[in-house]
């Protein structure tokens, strides 16, 4: 008897050939991005943001289960928030990336102390609790906390005004704000896709609760490849490097391409 | 048991959207970074520790801190940190490696200090090598030294770190760069050779790092950590565990 091959080997393949891609335009980057010890903060700042813009990006291809308009919007927007920090950031790199840490390094630092005055609140005294020792240990490994400046307020300009510095005010006005829409449970998605109606005419098609099962969709795993490549391109062209070989949307739609249609697709006729 | 009240940042001064520690209120501080900017000054003193044991080590130190102090004596430094011998003149440091040659510790200290003389063309004490012998020590130069130096110097509070750093100490007395009052705890520098194993000994510790952040920071331009940082980039790939 014949075995069935896995119909979902192809699909594997493909997302593995992607994420290989992505590794591969990461690592192409940071082995030609030479600098001097001075600007260390600078490469770590903006090395680390580029990982995480492709890290979300290999997470989201590797999980078929949230492309859809539940999950993949949580992905999507701190991509973008992300393209446009990485920008802002390598307009003016040496203060930037300073801000950047000093306001990360504050943020871990009130959360810290928010975390010693709730045990304090429960009469048990912050000293004896071996988590937060080694939280502070490793908060002060990073830069003492008696040394470290809280800031209540924001790392620099609003997201918006960032993105207008950097060119990106389109990205911010379209993508951000839909995404944001998702990821604080506003109105606009609750009742697309949160909310059915009741088909009951004599309840006056009033909406009732529902948890809608959505099929994965490829424009989610597309706009993930859009906005790495944008963050790359922003890179790239601050840097001053060149790396050769497809986009990474390239690369995708290359691999969507192999994929096996779903049952029941049709292909567009162009006609 | 009873609540207390709720209290987040106790003693931080709130300026806008800004809380700083108290620490920071109405001071202004330089900041010095242990790794980045220090150990790159007192890397020859640990390696020469490493070597040689920490007797030889500070006594080979102390005879080139002193050759450099009397060769040079305008200086306003105690020749602790590397970059304090930047600025010798090409006589000075002739007058540096002939006493050093007079005293028979030069072969010694060049052979502890040669793999930062074969590394590193930017050391500030290669002089020490005559540009003409190109025999010898390079067999002693090996970058594994310099990588177990590290890492053994990480730690600022290490045993190795605090022996560097009482050796800078050490060397700021004795050239004059440094003077303290009796009752407070660099007075009784000698207790440090008990570290850690007493607490007098981790007070005079505590004392000399404070001391070796002012020693080391207040004057010394930054070229040469920036070269070594750098040149250690050349001197092997990058590790990820």
């Amino acid at each position: 008897m014949a075995i069935e091959s896995d119909p979902m080997a192809v699909f594997w393949e493909a997302i593995d050939a992607f994420v290989g891609y992505l590794n591969s335009q990461l690592h192409d980057r940071w082995a030609m991005w030479t600098h001097g010890h001075e600007k260390r903060l600078v490469h770590e700042v903006v090395g680390g943001l580029l990982a995480r813009q492709a890290t979300l990006a290999v997470e989201f291809a590797s999980n078929p289960s949230i492309w859809n308009a539940h999950s993949a919007p949580f992905f999507l927007r701190s991509m973008v928030e992300n393209c446009i920090t990485i920008a802002w950031i390598l307009k003016e790199p040496d203060d930037r990336a300073k801000t950047f840490v000093a306001y990360g390094l504050g943020q871990e630092n009130l959360l810290l102390e928010h975390a010693k005055a709730d045990l304090r609140e429960d009469g048990i005294d912050p000293a004896d609790d071996p988590d937060i020792a080694t939280w502070e240990q490793w908060l002060n490994s990073e830069r003492y906390t008696f040394l470290t400046v809280v800031n209540v307020g924001s790392w620099g300009p609003s997201l918006r005004e960032k993105a207008e510095e950097v060119g990106l005010i389109a990205l911010h006005r379209n993508d951000y704000a839909r995404w944001s829409s998702t990821t604080h449970s506003m109105w606009h998605h609750i009742v697309q896709f949160n909310l059915a109606p009741c088909t009951n005419p004599l309840h006056g098609y009033h909406r009732i609760p529902t948890i809608l099962q959505l099929t994965p969709d490829t424009v989610f795993m597309l706009a993930v490849a859009k906005y790495l490549d944008l963050a790359l391109h922003s890179f790239d062209e601050a840097a001053g490097i060149t790396v050769n070989g497809p986009s990474v949307v390239d690369i995708l739609n290359r691999e969507l391409e192999k994929m096996p249609q779903p049952p029941g697709y049709e292909a567009d006729s162009g006609s | 048991m009873s609540k207390q009240k709720r209290s987040v940042l106790r003693g931080y001064r709130r300026e806008g959207r800004l809380f700083v520690p108290p620490f920071l209120q109405d001071r202004n501080l330089a900041e010095a970074r242990w790794m980045d900017d220090l150990v790159p000054e007192l890397i020859w003193i640990a390696l020469l520790n490493r070597t040689f044991g920490n007797i030889e080590g500070t006594a080979l130190v102390t005879s080139v801190a002193k050759a450099g102090s009397k060769c040079d004596q305008n200086a306003k430094s105690a020749f602790a940190a590397v970059s304090d011998y930047v600025t010798l003149t090409n006589e000075q440091k002739s007058c540096v490696r002939s006493i050093l040659k007079d005293e028979g510790t030069l072969g010694r200290v060049l052979r502890g200090l040669a793999s930062l003389i074969s590394n590193y063309s930017e050391f500030p004490l290669s002089f020490l090598k005559d540009q003409d012998d190109l025999s010898g020590d390079s067999r002693y130069s090996t970058v594994s030294d310099l990588t177990d130096v590290i890492v053994s110097i990480g730690d600022r509070r290490s045993h190795p770190a605090t022996f560097a750093q009482a050796t800078v100490v050490y060397i700021s007395f004795i050239n004059d760069q440094l003077r303290v009052g009796p009752g407070i705890s660099l007075a009784n520098f000698t207790a440090i050779e008990a570290y850690p194993m007493t607490e007098e000994s981790q007070r005079v510790a505590s004392a000399v790092r404070a001391a070796v952040n002012l020693l080391l920071t207040t004057h010394i331009p930054c070229d040469w950590r920036h070269s070594f940082w750098n040149q250690g980039r050349y001197l092997g790939p990058c590790e990820v565990v």
